[in-house]
């Protein structure tokens, strides 16, 4: 394989500096646009605030930092009733329930894609990874367009007979935004979910099966923990984007019952609390810094297995 | 669950703010401005002196404010002729109708470059980064005024290139508290702050309750309110309905404000905006909303709805005698402005008094100008003779004459600070 | 016959009830953009009901796609902005592919880990970093599209790096090492032997970066200075919460019919490239590796 042959020979074709230069426009792209601007929201978070506009002045020595407005931040996730401690738990309790969501309607579509929608396998896998490419703006439109108090949900519930009056969806329910979370991102969980179930080759199952293992036992004891690593992807990744969603709730709720995190980050950077909503983003990324780790690694785990193998 | 007192709840206590003012001041000698307090003297010297040093002075009816003069930025001289352009205009979208703007084209040659920003806020905080980008500013107001100009982000205007201004602005906002002299602005718009509210949906005949105000938090209206957004907009409203200064500073007042809001959040279930065409169905019975506002609304309006199923209530004007909110736009020329010669001609033309009221029928927003009166703009049908009393007549102006017609004046910065800290929590950032 | 009874004696007899499952879940992430799509169609400003077919919306209404002045900026500000940002993404993400496959240095580790991580942090914190990068540091990109470019570009470098890699995976080094033995000059090498091959996993990321560029709502709102810059997701998150007519939907659905044209027409081109080839190990090229 000339993955294994090449790696201690490289130099013999190529001029040392040659691939190094390849790599180094998209690093530089990378410290500008991403590396420094992290060290900017460190320098404001940390930094001063302009005593007449108030508008923060940052502050890049280290030695300066004052964490006054950090520690405020963290004081009010403690404070009970705070809005940062409503919007702390609205984000958990969303995220949570939505992730939960996106996994048990997932599972058996990821299921069923990989083992059983035979001949129609393509037409499906088409289907599944056509919501990637329309916009997500596009996608909470249709279900704005639905979720109208004369719109066709209400419409078709109140024929039913399940309802008498139409329900404000649109109101500030912390149903629709979970529903609107779930909807928006379990395409997200069931791309991983169908990569671990689609590797898992035939003869594994009929060896549990000729082993006198039912069809329960046989998910429980062999499918479920050969996916596990699917699973543990789609939750990371689907629960990562949602953590720092404002969008879907503003589009669908709108109130202070429905606010997240992401809510108060996003509003914080048109007002004079600029230092509170980059200390946001700070405890943020502290917060999700294990899961994207986690995340990272198991991807390249699996990177070299398909290499190597 | 019971709220802790805001003295807990904010981030900044008056203490903490101190101490920071004072780091900043020593870290950053540029910015050792010092806040000078609410009924103090002013620290401005009028009429081009230096001050090298100079105070933030808070404007008040009681306090007017002659803002500071620079020799580092004087007005233009005196004759120049207008430059090639384009005239690059900062302010809200829209806010100059596009067929004055051609006009303007059309007589001086020069194309215009407009960008729009949503609050006065945003605009501020691109005046500061990028204001030699921009020649004209459509939308300050008042309590933004004393800071862009104390921190010469501003440049005095030469009142040489406004005649029309002279010829047609009422007297009254000639010279006004929060700019004596007019020296770094002219007023654009005059507006007022009020309830606009459904006559078929709302059986209350608003203007004769004690407290007007009351009718936002009037639960049979759950889910069919909403009020204006801002920290200030919105934390006027408790403050108006408890008869209280909109510009109070005593935290336990606030704290009440804050109160009544987060109690109000929670049973009227309020939708928080300043745009509200999307408001005019069946859905919504009540709207805080601006006076220039209901012009626009005839526009917008769904089939079933007729503008004279709106009522407007300006509650100073009204049996309870409670306060309302009564101000004004005002332009103003960044300093390093590229085209100030052009950007006073822009100013100087829309108070031109033709330009002035074809401009009106289009923005809504009355023009404090000679050749506007009510009787004319309900007779050529730009006003439905039912918001008639949308309308403010010369007699209200000065600004502040009438203690019940208020403004939100320019708050010292840790005062603003706790503002936009009770709004945050109050919407919770939506 | 045969397979009938394979699937009766399947060890998974659920599969019914999956079918169900599937279809349903087809219909319900499909069924909703479906609907938007018909109402850009409606013949009137309902957006609630069907009343009848009309292209008023996308040209001829002065509300129309075509008529009002911010929706055909809209549109053309995201074609420009995905556009260009194919233009920087794909070039530097190529090269930064090539050459974390050809060379293990020291600091390779480092960057491919930059880039992989860049591409996971949660966007707010992207383009709120962003943000503050040029209104307070970078004064002179300040808001607008340039910083709006230059923010997609960092973010979606990550997609060619990865459908690239992973082509790459599949050629090995032997074609770029032969014409050098041959005595051709490494760019030489690379530029008539390797780039050839790559040409599928090429197209594959162009469509890939523009369908997700047109489609970026976080970053490029965050950045956006509100004037002349305002994309087609971003007039969609800002109209719909005042009062969107079917002029909205006829927007979107003539971003979804660009991306969904670039994507179909990449898959194409793809499968002819590698036409004949033992299939690569990874995902399918067409999924967001996210």
């Amino acid at each position: 394989m000339p993955e294994g042959a090449g790696s201690g020979t490289q130099g013999a074709w190529f001029p040392r500096w040659f691939w190094p230069s390849f790599a180094a426009p998209a690093t530089l792209w990378l410290i500008l646009f991403f590396v420094v601007p992290f060290y900017v929201i460190l320098g404001i978070a940390f930094g001063q605030l302009d005593q007449i506009f108030l508008t923060p002045i940052p502050v890049y020595n280290p030695l300066h930092w004052d964490p006054t407005a950090f520690v405020d931040v963290v004081q009010q996730f403690t404070t009970g009733g705070s809005i940062y401690q409503s919007a702390l738990w609205h984000t958990l309790i969303f995220v949570g329930i939505s992730t939960l969501l996106c996994l048990l309607i997932g599972y058996p579509v990821a299921y069923f894609i990989a083992r059983h929608a035979g001949r129609s396998k393509t037409l499906f896998l088409v289907l599944f990874i056509a919501p990637f490419w329309i916009s997500y703006m596009m996608r909470m439109l249709g279900w704005m367009n639905l979720l109208q108090p004369n719109g066709y949900v209400n419409r078709i519930l109140q024929s039913l007979g399940l309802i008498d009056q139409p329900i404000q969806w649109l109101n500030g329910k912390p149903l629709t935004v979970i529903l609107g979370l779930t909807y928006g991102y379990i395409p997200y969980m069931i791309l991983p979910l169908y990569g671990t179930l689609d590797r898992i080759s035939s003869g594994t199952l009929e060896a549990s099966r000729d082993l006198g293992a039912g069809q329960t036992s046989t998910f429980l004891r062999v499918t479920l923990p050969l996916s596990r690593q699917g699973i543990l992807a789609g939750i990371v990744i689907v629960m990562l984007p949602m953590f720092g969603d404002y969008y879907t709730t503003n589009l669908l709720a709108s109130t202070r019952n429905t606010a997240m995190v992401g809510t108060l980050i996003v509003s914080s950077m048109g007002s004079s609390l600029v230092q509170q909503g980059a200390s946001l983003v700070l405890l943020l990324l502290i917060a999700l810094l294990f899961p994207m780790l986690y995340y990272l690694r198991e991807t390249s785990r699996a990177a070299e297995l398909v290499s190597g193998a | 669950m019971p709220e802790p007192s805001i003295e807990r709840r904010t981030p900044l206590s008056r203490r903490q703010f101190l101490q920071r003012a004072g780091m900043t001041g020593i870290a950053l000698p540029s910015m050792a401005a010092i806040l000078a307090a609410c009924g103090s003297d002013n620290g401005g010297t009028g009429g081009g002196g230096t001050t090298p040093t100079p105070t933030l002075a808070l404007a008040r009816p009681d306090n007017p404010v002659t803002l500071p003069m620079f020799d580092s930025n004087p007005p233009i001289a005196d004759g120049l002729s207008p430059e090639a352009g384009p005239l690059r205009i900062i302010g809200y979208a829209d806010y100059i109708w596009n067929r004055v703007l051609k006009k303007f084209t059309n007589e001086f040659g020069a194309e215009i470059e407009w960008t729009e920003y949503a609050t006065p806020e945003e605009m501020v905080r691109e005046i500061q980064a990028h204001g030699a980008d921009f020649d004209l500013w459509v939308t300050t107001t008042i309590e933004n005024l004393g800071k862009v100009a104390t921190a010469q982000l501003i440049q005095p205007l030469n009142h040489s290139y406004l005649p029309n201004v002279e010829a047609n602005a009422w007297d009254g906002v000639k010279s006004q508290y929060f700019d004596v002299g007019s020296q770094y602005s002219v007023p654009y718009t005059i507006y007022s702050t009020g309830i606009a509210y459904r006559n078929d949906l709302v059986t209350d005949d608003v203007a004769a309750m004690d407290n007007p105000y009351d009718i936002f938090f009037d639960t049979r209206y759950a889910g069919q309110t909403h009020l204006l957004n801002g920290a200030r907009d919105t934390l006027s409203v408790p403050l108006l309905r408890m008869g209280q200064d909109i510009n109070t500073d005593d935290p336990a007042v606030l704290d009440q404000a804050k109160q009544m809001l987060l109690d109000g959040v929670a049973s009227m279930n309020w939708k928080f905006d300043h745009v509200d065409y999307n408001e005019l169905n069946n859905q919504f019975a009540i709207h805080h909303t601006w006076n220039g506002q209901l012009t626009y609304y005839i526009y917008y309006l769904p089939q079933d709805v007729a503008i004279d199923q709106f009522t407007w209530v300006f509650p100073p004007q009204e049996a309870g005698g409670k306060a309302g909110i009564l101000t004004t736009d005002v332009f103003a020329i960044p300093k390093g402005a590229k085209n100030p010669v052009l950007a006073h001609a822009m100013i100087n033309m829309l108070y031109d008094a033709d330009i002035a009221l074809e401009n009106y029928s289009y923005e809504g927003f009355q023009p404090p100008n000679k050749a506007f009166s009510a009787d004319k703009v309900v007779a050529d049908g730009i006003v439905p003779e039912n918001l008639r009393n949308t309308l403010i007549s010369e007699d209200h102006l000065p600004l502040g004459s009438n203690p019940l017609e208020v403004q939100e004046y320019e708050l010292a910065p840790s005062t603003n600070q706790l503002y936009q800290q009770i709004y945050t929590e109050v919407t919770g950032g939506v | 016959m045969r397979r009938f009874l394979a699937w009766l004696r399947n060890p998974w007899a659920k599969a019914r009830f999956l079918w169900v499952v599937a279809i349903a879940y087809m219909a319900w992430t499909l069924l909703p953009v479906g609907i938007a799509v018909l109402f850009s169609f409606n013949s009137t400003r309902a957006l609630t009901a069907w009343q009848g077919f009309s292209t008023r919306w996308y040209v001829g209404d002065v509300n129309s796609v075509w008529n009002d002045p911010s929706l055909r900026a809209a549109l053309f500000a995201s074609l420009k902005l995905a556009s260009l940002t194919v233009l920087i993404a794909v070039p530097l993400g190529v090269a930064f592919a090539l050459a974390l496959d050809r060379w293990h240095g020291r600091t390779a580790g480092t960057q491919n880990f930059l880039m992989l991580f860049s591409f996971i942090t949660p966007e707010i914190a992207i383009g709120v970093a962003l943000f503050l990068f040029v209104v307070q540091l970078a004064t002179g990109i300040g808001l607008g599209f340039t910083a709006q470019l230059a923010g997609l570009s960092m973010y979606m470098m990550a997609y060619p790096v990865i459908v690239v890699r992973a082509r790459l995976l599949t050629i090995g080094k032997e074609y770029e090492e032969a014409a050098m033995d041959l005595g051709a000059p490494p760019l030489g090498a690379l530029g008539r032997v390797l780039l050839p091959l790559l040409t599928p996993a090429i197209f594959a990321s162009v469509a890939i970066v523009f369908a997700a560029a047109i489609d970026n709502f976080v970053i490029s709102s965050q950045l956006s200075s509100g004037a002349g810059d305002q994309t087609v997701p971003i007039m969609i998150y800002s109209a719909a919460r005042r009062g969107p007519l079917p002029s909205l939907n006829a927007l979107a659905t003539l971003t979804l019919t660009a991306s969904m044209l670039l994507i179909g027409l990449a898959v194409w081109l793809y499968r002819r490239g590698t036409r004949g080839e033992r299939r690569a190990p990874t995902a399918p090229p067409m999924m967001p590796v996210a």
